[in-house]
């Protein structure tokens, strides 16, 4: 448990330096979100009025500080470029993504770990064989890509899905789960090739262990056996999977371009687009938290898997 | 009939088109209540043979030809389900290294309990007792306490206990120990052959011993087999074994263990190495390390030759 809080504040510290070091790329650029915003024909004055404004004519500490201690209250301040308050349209666009995520993740899980799990125990089989080409096939395709493939598989060619576009949960459960279906597969795939090939490689290590072995000489039943083996392979694949959620978020961005989800991805590129460097460094700080948190409970898994962990 | 019969043992795996054997015609008896040893350098088959009785040879490693018996039943080539009934049940074995052995992640209680719920069909307190009872007979002070602890909470030489009464709580006939205190201090060792020479007399076990340690041999066997590039070389009594062995290997063995009354610094290693199984023809496999070799020892293997209660296989012995 003390383990476990020095992890946690630990990754507040790392969350703490990654806003400093955004905070100091920010103002290490040329571009001026006031010449985005104003145009290039602005005078002078009419910069120095947008920037005092908004506050940018003060010290970058102050500003740092004054972003920080808002960011603590839960206030993520206003959008430099069009003054609406940051954290509405996070509280907007943050579950569409998160959402996105979730089902891509399950999905990937789903599929990975038996996939895993029955290539390790019938090694250099059919099974095994196939598992492989679908985990190169996952690696290899670009997600926007396979994003394509599948609206002109699933929407196009069979029409049971459609081609993007988010549905509410008011407009009911399954319209609304029937639109996650193609992001969720074009984000997951990946991932289902990422985590079934760990899973079946921990799980291959563990089988050749020595008390693998005496558990089969005690004539234990595949059952048995099986939950022996699967709780020692665990801890790398809570690993690979909690990294592959924060990467989720990544590929996410993409993948809501592609099926035109109302998802994170929009307001960050229109952030980066415009110089809205405050929307910029909210979006990437949340997704970092995410990343942290992710570990975090992977964290707590090892331990509750594994008891030398605990000590 | 023998509680264990071992009928022409070969086991082998393929290499290059054809088969290397590294246990090569091997015939042995074993009577229920019975200790029997079997001993040789590293690379004589021994592990292999108790690996073969336990049906877990490691792939691609198999029994290519020969009998496995145990209680009449054929062992080679029956089904998983009758090895798995056997397996803990009527026959159970002790590996070397016990520090791997037991599962990191679940306690002792749990992995004792499943081997009770496999053969004996026990579960919750009836499983329970019988636990504490099989910890308490391989020496663990507080037992029932100790259900709940990992194995990283335990020393080499009482993981080691823990295997054992895993191995015997479902009151097998048969104990395989193969080097079952290698891998431990001197001083456990000892504690551990005592251990097991006390179970063997208090559950009736037959005891299959495998060692390269003479001394730990002699005293809990009753009878040993000294193997040598996976042949038998000899099999005696251990008495008759130590006082005057019949086969060169089997002196040359003996000679190797150092004693108290020898010259400070005095040690009699065997010259050469031993045998690269699959380099191994028809011949002797001991004849080129042989100071008594013929040259028919070289060209032709000897027959095993009986001698009231003892076999060997050597043309010296042929009259």
């Amino acid at each position: 448990m003390a383990a476990l809080l020095a992890r946690l504040f630990g990754s507040l510290g790392v969350l703490v330096a990654v806003s400093l070091v955004l905070f100091a790329l920010i103002h290490a650029n040329p571009v001026s979100p006031a010449r985005v915003v104003l145009g290039n024909d602005a005078s002078e004055e009419d910069i120095a009025e947008f920037n005092a404004e908004r506050g940018l004519d003060r010290p970058v500490a102050a500003q740092y500080l004054a972003w920080a201690g808002a960011a603590l209250r839960g206030e993520f301040g206003r959008s430099l470029v069009d003054d609406t308050a940051i954290t509405r349209t996070i509280a907007q666009t943050m579950p569409v993504t998160l959402e996105l995520v979730l089902w891509a993740f399950l999905v990937a899980l789903a599929v990975a770990l038996p996939l895993g799990i029955v290539s390790a125990l019938y090694e250099d089989r059919w099974v095994d064989h196939l598992a492989r080409a679908l985990a190169t096939i996952g690696v290899s395709i670009p997600g926007f890509w396979l994003g394509l493939m599948l609206i002109a598989w699933g929407a196009v060619g069979l029409g049971w899905f459609p081609a993007g576009g988010y549905v509410s949960w008011e407009m009911g459960a399954w319209p609304h789960l029937r639109a996650m279906v193609l992001p969720a597969l074009a984000l997951g795939l990946y991932y289902v090739a990422i985590i079934s090939r760990m899973t079946r490689s921990a799980m291959g290590d563990v089988m050749l262990a020595e008390h693998v072995r005496v558990s089969r000489a005690m004539g234990l039943g595949r059952g048995r056996l099986m939950v022996y083996t699967l709780r020692n392979a665990l801890p790398p694949v809570i690993t690979v999977a909690a990294m592959s959620f924060g990467y989720m978020f990544g590929w996410a961005l993409i993948v809501e371009q592609v099926f035109t989800l109302p998802g994170m991805s929009r307001a960050l590129l229109n952030a980066i687009f415009r110089r809205d460097y405050i929307m910029i460094l909210d979006i990437v700080l949340i997704i970092t938290a995410i990343f942290l948190l992710a570990n975090l409970i992977a964290d707590a898994l090892h331990r509750l898997v594994d008891p030398r962990v605990a000590r | 009939m023998a509680l264990l019969e071992i009928d022409d043992l070969h086991v082998g795996f393929p290499a290059g088109g054809r088969m290397v054997e590294v246990v090569r015609g091997l015939t042995l008896r074993l009577d229920a209540g019975q200790a029997l040893g079997l001993v040789g350098e590293s690379g004589s088959g021994k592990s292999q043979t108790a690996l073969a009785v336990m049906s877990l040879l490691r792939k691609p490693l198999r029994v290519t030809r020969g009998s496995i018996r145990l209680e009449g039943q054929e062992l080679v080539g029956a089904p998983e389900a009758t090895l798995r009934h056997f397996r803990g049940g009527a026959m159970s074995i002790v590996f070397q290294d016990a520090m791997a052995g037991l599962n990191p992640v679940f306690p002792i209680g749990t992995q004792l309990m499943d081997v009770l719920a496999a053969h004996r069909g026990l579960t919750g307190r009836a499983a329970r007792a019988v636990a504490v009872e099989a910890l308490e007979m391989v020496g663990i002070r507080e037992p029932a306490a100790r259900l709940g602890h990992y194995p990283h909470q335990f020393s080499g030489g009482m993981r080691q206990r823990v295997l054992i009464a895993m191995a015997i709580a479902c009151r097998p006939k048969l104990l395989i120990a193969d080097e079952p205190t290698t891998a431990l201090d001197v001083t456990v060792q000892a504690q551990i052959v005592e251990l097991l020479h006390e179970l063997r007399q208090k559950l009736g076990l037959a005891l299959l011993f495998i060692t390269h340690n003479l001394d730990l041999m002699a005293e809990i066997c009753d009878r040993a087999i000294v193997l040598y590039g996976g042949r038998m070389m000899e099999e005696a009594p251990i008495g008759p074994l130590f006082e005057a062995p019949l086969h060169p290997y089997g002196r040359a063995l003996l000679d190797c263990v150092p004693r108290l009354a020898d010259e400070p610094g005095a040690l009699h290693p065997i010259e050469g190495a031993a045998p690269t199984p699959g380099r191994l023809g028809e011949a002797c496999p001991f004849a080129p390390r042989c100071g008594l070799a013929l040259p028919r020892c070289a060209e032709e293997a000897p027959p095993e030759l009986a001698f009231g209660p003892r076999r060997a296989a050597c043309w010296r012995l042929v009259p």
